[in-house]
């Protein structure tokens, strides 16, 4: 999984593995998924496990992707781990491959691309019977969608699953998804944020990580009109790290903007530098803490 | 505020010269006796310790921790990023390490930082004017002035700098309200 790709890169037939560190970053990637599982004309299905499918969705329209339309029309279906892995209480790969095959089926006779599935695999961490199959269900999911207009993309927090699980799970996927990682230590993590584009930091950070910060930012600007900076998971900076975010925003192209969202010491800062005050930056602070 | 004497590189500021607002002249009164920590009053030491680059994380956790016992809502944190920029100050510019001391009185609270390096040329000298936004660095001094309510710097005659910020507490016998 050393060199895993991108989420823009996944095509149909594809049966992939995502990673995630923790829940705003799968939240993120499964948003990106769903909002170019939608674009492509695809019919787009989300098994929940840890969220209620409500929780899912308001998660979702929170980072932009429009779903009251898609929702209507039967583009967008959200499904439960008790209506798909554990429906009646216990795992067997064979019913859940034959259910997602009829689904791709049904995808097709209703009108859509394809179908993009994507499972949040949490349920797989608790002590469910039938779960020895889980690696027979990985390879037989590969053999489903392979040569269809179907995409799979399956989600393992890397964090909670052990090394021999995630392991043998990776070995039975095309490829693996992951956010592109600028750095990721006890510390800090900066990654890519797919939807709304832009940067996600999370931890703390000083002068000493301003070099991958300004790569990040830098890749950033090149891809992103609207750029977002999501600080909201960071709890402390410092006026070197401010003053690499203040240069960023004031190198914006005149149709450039860029969107800041962070917690409440950090805005304080961010207002006394004057960020607010530039053309094309919006601060939002959150005030949840 | 800021025309003291080139020889005398001592200099007492107070928060109005940050925000380019008021004009000064009354700071000394209460700022350098205050400062200066030598008039008598009840002071308490919370931190006197050396530290170093990789001691930067744990001394922003102790800085807080102490400055939460007598500050209150985002002045804890105006103090610990005050702490930290004196800190990182040290260890880039002032030979790579250096000692905080963190204290109060009845009616303040200090911060001090003190290191071996060359002292504050006169141009790094907190600037009272923001950095543009393009600017590539001083963000970092001018937090520290801006966020604190006094602020001197002290130029060894032996080399070495000293850098003490005061964030008032007002009566801490009642809660202070923010």
């Amino acid at each position: 999984m050393a060199d895993a790709s991108r989420v823009e890169d996944l095509r149909p037939g594809d049966h992939a593995c995502l990673t995630f560190s923790d829940g705003e970053e799968r939240l993120d990637l499964v948003a990106a998924i769903v909002r170019d599982g939608l674009r492509s004309g695809q019919r787009v299905l989300c098994v929940t496990d840890t969220l209620s499918q409500v929780a899912l969705t308001g998660e979702l329209t929170g980072r932009g992707v429009a779903l009251g339309n898609v929702t209507d029309s039967g583009q967008m279906r959200v499904l439960r781990t008790a209506e798909t892995f554990l429906a009646d209480g216990s795992f067997t790969a064979q019913r859940v491959v034959d259910l997602f095959a009829a689904q791709i089926s049904q995808a097709a006779t209703d009108g859509f691309s394809g179908l993009c599935i994507t499972s949040d695999m949490s349920w797989a961490l608790r002590p469910v019977a039938g779960l020895d199959q889980l690696m027979n269900y990985e390879s037989r999911l590969t053999d489903l969608v392979a040569d269809t207009n179907a995409t799979a993309v399956c989600q393992y927090d890397r964090h909670s699953f052990d090394t021999v699980t995630l392991a043998g799970v990776a070995a039975h996927h095309g490829f693996a998804v992951a956010a592109a990682t600028y750095h990721d230590d006890a510390f800090l993590r900066i990654c890519r944020q797919y939807q709304p584009p832009g940067i996600r930091v999370s931890g703390e950070i000083d002068y000493r990580r301003a070099e991958p910060l300004t790569l990040a930012l830098t890749e950033a600007l090149a891809l992103d009109d609207h750029m977002y900076l999501n600080l909201a998971a960071l709890d402390f900076m410092d006026g070197s790290i401010a003053g690499v975010i203040m240069q960023a925003a004031a190198s914006l192209g005149g149709n450039q903007r860029m969107t800041v969202r962070c917690q409440a010491h950090a805005g304080k800062v961010f207002h006394a530098l004057g960020l607010p005050d530039l053309s094309n930056v919006t601060v939002v602070v959150n005030d949840d803490q | 505020m800021m025309t003291n004497s080139a020889r005398d590189d001592h200099r007492i500021l107070d928060s109005s010269d940050a925000n380019g607002s008021a004009p000064g002249g009354s700071s000394d009164a209460n700022g350098s006796m205050g400062l200066a920590g030598s008039a008598g009053g009840a002071e308490i030491d919370l931190i006197s310790e050396e530290f170093e680059e990789r001691n930067l994380h744990g001394l922003r956790q102790t800085v807080t921790a102490h400055a939460a016992t007598v500050l209150t809502g985002d002045r804890v944190a105006d103090m610990a990023l005050i702490a930290i920029e004196l800190a990182s100050n040290a260890i880039r510019h002032g030979g790579g390490r250096g000692r905080l001391r963190l204290w109060t009185t009845p009616d303040a609270i200090y911060c001090q930082v003190t290191d071996d390096g060359p002292g504050f040329p006169t141009s790094k000298y907190p600037a009272v004017r923001r950095p543009e936004p393009s600017a590539s660095g001083g963000r970092g001094l001018w937090l520290v002035l801006h966020f604190s309510d006094a602020l001197t710097v002290d130029n060894d005659v032996d080399g070495g700098a000293t850098v003490t910020a005061m964030i008032t507490t007002g009566d801490r016998r009642s809660p202070r309200k923010s």
